[in-house]
């Protein structure tokens, strides 16, 4: 439901970059969004053409990377993947887990050009 | 060397010039190699054919939300300083999130010197119920937003705290999703689930579930009417946060009021 105050939220990141770089122009943003992060990535998809169309930007492409969720056991310190989000080692089913991956909302890298 | 400029350096990109090319007009820098002239142009029409620049790679590794979690870090700081214990309380529409705050506002008058910030889309009606019983308390109305965001708080925090505050309480927007992602600055998340929203939230909201430092699940006077198996209600709020504290409680009846009471007393 918030994916459209996400878009904006990288779009104010490249605009801030594009600021402080003159001539430089942005042809392509990666984010990582983890499975977990409470982002749907079809929405999102969806939200980021209409939030550019408001911004200084030109229209640019947008790769999302999708995090699974991955825990490190405690007690066997095992590292797996998990399915759905029952938080427990696949190894020996301990519930004594560390999340490791899967909360991630963050701009990965770009493409720029520069003039 | 150079002749348009001197310099003894070929190859290197410092010749900025316009030209047109389909249909757009642009002015660049681009790299030519000066002792062979590998690429032809006719200087009387100035046309020649070049490489584009390339595009850079820029790692960025940064948090989308970075700018609400630096204002978040602000909030964080001032409160500690201040030794305000915060709770951002989280749940669906409807689950109860201001009765519990009535009830616990009432138990704890005259005992704790509380606080409140309340979101809601529009309207000042929780503000309303909240008001009257000893607590200093803020509406925020988002409009079209489904959450708070740490800069709402931080100037509501100017016009709520007192000098005596020692416990707040921010009441987000009714909503499982949104408010997870968005730090306010506060201590930690109280989830909340009332019991006819179905054992099984947990499992289809774990992104909030799993970050709460605490569940509380309320109208459990409800419990006798639906088909509710509160063990399952644990197994998967645990399965999602093992380890998580799970309250129990009717602010209605009042029935498990004094354990949360206590609980908030733990935390100052």
């Amino acid at each position: 439901m918030h994916e459209l105050s996400i878009a904006e939220a990288v779009i104010k990141q490249l605009e801030n970059y594009a600021a402080s770089h003159p001539g430089c122009t942005v042809k392509k943003v990666t984010l990582e969004v983890g499975v977990v992060s409470g982002i749907d990535r079809s929405a999102l998809e969806f939200a980021f053409p209409l939030a550019l169309e408001v911004s200084s930007l030109k229209k640019l492409e947008l790769e999302i990377i999708k995090v699974p969720v991955s825990v490190e056991c405690l007690d066997c310190h095992a590292k797996s993947e998990v399915e759905k989000f029952m938080l427990k080692c696949a190894a020996c089913s301990s519930t004594h887990v560390k999340i490791c991956s899967g909360r991630e909302l963050k701009i990965k890298s770009m493409e720029i050009e520069e003039a | 060397m150079c002749k348009n400029c001197g310099c003894d350096a070929p190859k290197t990109p410092h010749h900025a010039h316009s030209h047109e090319h389909g249909g757009h007009y642009h002015v660049h820098e681009h790299q030519h190699e000066h002792a062979v002239h590998e690429h032809p142009h006719v200087h009387g029409e100035h046309q020649h054919e070049h490489q584009h620049p390339e595009s850079v790679h820029v790692d960025m590794e940064v948090n989308i939300l970075s700018e609400n979690d630096r204002i978040a870090a602000a909030n964080r700081a001032m409160l500690k300083s201040r030794g305000i214990v915060t709770i951002n309380l989280i749940s669906s529409p409807g689950s109860g999130k201001t009765a519990l705050l009535e009830k616990t506002l009432d138990m704890l008058k005259g005992d704790i010197p509380c606080a409140v910030i309340v979101g809601d889309q529009r309207s000042d009606e929780d503000a309303k119920r909240l008001r009257g019983r000893g607590a200093p308390v803020t509406q925020i109305e988002t409009d079209d937003s489904c959450h708070l965001n740490a800069e709402q708080i931080a100037l509501a925090l100017e016009i709520t705290l007192q000098p005596d505050t020692k416990l707040l309480f921010i009441e987000n927007v009714g909503n499982l999703v949104c408010p997870a992602a968005f730090d306010l600055g506060e201590d930690f998340k109280v989830a909340l689930l009332s019991s006819p929203e179905g054992e099984d939230k947990p499992l289809k909201y774990p992104s909030l579930f799993n970050t709460a430092g605490a569940v509380v699940i309320t109208k459990i006077d409800l419990c006798p009417y639906l088909d509710w198996d509160i063990e399952k209600c644990r197994q998967y709020i645990r399965g999602v946060n093992p380890g998580v504290l799970v309250l129990e409680l009717s602010s209605r009846t009042e029935k498990g009021m004094n354990s949360w009471i206590s609980y908030l007393k733990t935390l100052l």
